[in-house]
């Protein structure tokens, strides 16, 4: 996987965002949303199962490489982290 | 005193320290004057969950350190966690401190309370909390600080003093 790929990724993850939550607008949030607070509302549990959803997709275990979860300031890190992450990975 | 206890063995995903604690040592911490013990319970018009929560505070100058944090996974997604942090940093600041910190096993057991712990606006400082944290039991101080604008706390959030000893209290947030 390539950065150039993230708008994919990005794709993927409103989908993940949207069952996680039950709430199908966000299949239409722009990159720069915050995922906490008043953009997406992500929570223990909606980012559990987001997180959860992410390493199977894409074997990117987000919490166990980033402590500060700063991947998950807004859509566009996220997936930013997950196209670089998921590219360092042998055989990816 | 016997449900803080169960808490502190049951709980996994909302634990910062990841070990069973004591009845006596909650006893003595309940006791202590430097110390906060706080409780928190939950109803909701579906019913009451009693007592889900608490934590152990230690009140020094300038910084308040959440020495132990646990909650049931009974009160997840249910924005709990996120109003006792908030409910912490609102208090800590009247109380005079710059800042709240909260030691914190980094494990992957618990990363629904990392999450609400970004999601509060908490940050890791120095990537490990010194003489806490060891390569087997990796533990990251997360701190925030409190002298700004208090963080808004929900308006179902209820707290009370319900007791306490020369300066040690325990309090109680409930959704009433």
């Amino acid at each position: 996987m390539s950065g150039g790929e993230t708008p994919q990724v990005i794709g993927e993850l409103r989908e993940i965002l949207a069952l996680a939550t039950g709430r199908g607008e966000l299949l239409g949030i722009a990159a720069e949303t915050p995922l906490f607070g008043a953009g997406v509302g992500l929570d223990s549990l909606t980012g559990t199962l987001l997180l959860r959803e992410v390493h199977q997709r894409f074997g990117v275990d987000v919490a166990g490489e980033d402590l500060n979860l700063d991947a998950l300031a807004t859509l566009g890190t996220l997936a930013a982290f997950i196209s670089e992450h998921a590219s360092a990975r042998p055989g990816s | 005193m016997a449900r803080l206890h169960e808490l502190s063995v049951r709980t996994r995903q909302f634990n910062t320290i990841g070990e069973a604690v004591p009845e006596p040592a909650l006893l003595e911490l309940i006791g202590s004057p430097g110390h906060q013990v706080i409780t928190v319970r939950l109803s909701d018009r579906f019913g009451d969950d009693g007592l889900v929560g608490g934590c152990v505070v230690e009140r020094a100058p300038g910084t308040w350190t959440v020495t132990l944090l646990m909650m049931s996974c009974r009160a997840m997604g249910r924005g709990v966690i996120q109003a006792l942090l908030a409910w912490l940093a609102r208090s800590a600041g009247q109380g005079g401190a710059a800042t709240l910190a909260v030691p914190c096993l980094v494990s992957p057991n618990n990363v629904p309370l990392r999450l609400a712990l970004a999601g509060s606006g908490f940050r890791a400082k120095g990537g490990s909390a010194g003489g806490d944290s060891s390569p087997d039991r990796p533990v990251a101080l997360f701190c925030r600080p409190v002298t700004g604008p208090p963080p808004e706390l929900p308006d179902w959030v209820a707290s009370e003093v319900t007791g306490g000893t020369a300066g040690g209290a325990s309090r109680g947030i409930t959704e009433p």
